[in-house]
């Protein structure tokens, strides 16, 4: 579709989703309210900017509310919500999310076009790494894959290794999984099952849950464990997936417009922003979700607009690099602005350390440091001074920041499964 | 349609003449549980093309 058409598609589908919002959940017409804002007033682009952000935590202040568990949030009868699922809980308390069939049809369908545009077909062999349970997960991706015909193997309630040979036994050739666990199936495969994963025939990966398959080391270094192609995907337990690779691989994910739209907004003056290169807070809005709507959500990452058209011919808009980190995680060090996805990328592009790392900031002091914990691979072990000596150059390089480097034996950092928790800041508020 | 395939009205309109005979059914049936659940079920999954198809074959149309 025309990109002229699909924003008029897009205004349409806003006004659409922001009157069902305003007439059936007493959260959005609080929070409508307040502003002095209906529906009618919202008639061209410059009026989405008046809507009011909507944040996780308003979220949960509703659900305190009745009806358990959804509150005032919920714009359906209880009895028509089939689906429960649950954030992670990372930064707060979690958020529940309910779902209507419909709405859980939908979010197959999002994932439907996300699959589809990563190349998975009906001749496709599918295996889920992940724990069938609260968090959304790979749900979605189960559902949508056997939309599209793929056979889809469940590996809930496996560990790592009976995961591996049940992959190996079934002679699967695509799976789903976390960046960070896609690594340390890998290093289960060479350190417990002696198993090249790349003998596996693995043809494509498909990576959810964290940014990690759009940071470049991180991607290439799944890329050559695995030797095939690997996605990612973007999207959030109240918001659905949203973003996606395609098989053209532009170097970021496109947005799906027909389903979603996603705003950029400047961090510091929040005015829109539509020029490609410029860093921005991803404010969401679901177009066709019921029971929970999703109207301007502060998802708290940041990322920016490609500026160049898909090989793939799609028109939606693609984020350069992906996702290039979390609002509530970019922080002044000693002054100067910090991503934590940064030292990800200088961490894995160092081939002689492991997959796994960890960041702490504290004050020291009147001083903030940053502590880089990181694992040599075990063949490197008399390696540690030509590394110590690379990783801080790289470090200082690429974030104009020293910090100080802590090197532990292979095995000693802590392995995740979902929602790696590697940067820790135990500075106390004020301190930042 | 994301991949330029072309939509026209004769498929809009079967779109949405199944949605209305399966609603028609469900007025018939919707007693029967076995009727109801699947009527249920096929309504969600018609609401999908109403998404991928009607929605924009009615913009491009008005426009």
């Amino acid at each position: 579709m025309p990109r002229e058409n699909l924003r008029d598609l897009q205004l349409a589908k806003f006004k659409r989703i922001l009157r069902w919002a305003w007439e059936k959940s007493p959260l959005y017409r609080r929070l409508y309210d307040e502003a002095g804002l209906v529906p009618e007033d919202i008639r061209t682009w410059e009026d989405v900017a008046r809507v009011p952000m909507l944040e996780k935590e308003h979220y949960r202040t509703a659900q305190a509310k009745e009806p358990w568990p959804y509150g005032d949030s919920l714009c359906v009868p209880l009895s028509e919500v089939t689906e429960y699922h649950q954030t992670s809980g990372t930064t707060g308390q979690p958020v529940y999310q309910p779902d209507t069939w419909r709405d859980w049809e939908w979010q197959s369908e999002c994932w439907s076009y996300i699959m589809w545009a990563m190349g998975f077909r009906n001749t496709d062999r599918v295996f889920l790494a992940f724990g069938y349970n609260v968090f959304i997960a790979y749900w979605t991706g189960h559902y949508a894959g056997e939309k599209i015909g793929c056979q889809i193997i469940p590996g809930g309630g496996l560990n790592t290794v009976e995961r591996i040979l049940k992959m190996k036994e079934l002679r699967v050739n695509a799976f789903m999984a976390t960046p960070t666990y896609v690594l340390g199936m890998a290093e289960t495969c060479r350190t417990k099952l002696n198993i090249d994963p790349a003998s596996l025939g693995i043809r494509r990966i498909l990576c959810a849950g964290e940014p990690g398959a759009s940071v470049p080391a991180t991607k290439r270094r799944i890329e050559e464990a695995w030797q095939c192609d690997v996605y990612d995907h973007v999207g959030a337990t109240e918001i659905g997936g949203w973003g996606y690779e395609c098989t053209a691989k532009p170097g970021g994910p496109h947005v799906n417009e027909a389903m979603y739209l996603v705003e950029l907004i400047d961090l510091e003056t929040g005015r829109p922003i539509e020029e490609p290169g410029r860093l921005g807070r991803i404010v969401i809005t679901t177009f066709d979700r019921h029971a929970q709507p999703c109207v301007r959500f502060d998802a708290k990452d940041v990322a920016m607009w490609w500026d160049k058209d898909c090989a793939c011919g799609r028109t939606f808009r693609v984020l350069a690099g992906g996702i290039q980190g979390r609002t509530d995680h970019i922080t002044k060090v000693k002054g100067v602005l910090f991503s934590p996805t940064s030292a990800e990328d200088v961490v894995r592009r160092i081939p002689e350390l492991s997959d796994e790392f960890e960041l702490v900031v504290e004050r020291r002091g009147d001083l903030d440091e940053i502590t880089l914990k990181v694992e040599l691979m075990p063949e490197c072990a008399g390696m540690e001074a030509a590394v110590r000596e690379k990783l801080a150059r790289d470090f200082r390089m690429t974030t104009n920041l020293n910090c100080h480097l802590e090197f532990h034996a292979f095995g000693q950092l802590p392995r995740y499964e979902v929602k790696a928790r590697r940067f820790k800041d135990l500075r106390k508020p004020g301190q930042h | 349609m994301a991949n330029g395939q072309t939509v026209d009205a004769t498929m809009v309109e079967t779109i949405l003449r199944i949605k209305r005979e399966v609603e028609k059914l469900r007025e018939m049936g919707g007693h029967l549980p076995c009727v109801d659940r699947n009527c249920e079920r096929l309504l969600a999954s018609v609401a999908m093309l109403e998404l991928d198809v009607v929605d924009p074959f009615n913009l491009a149309s008005a426009g």
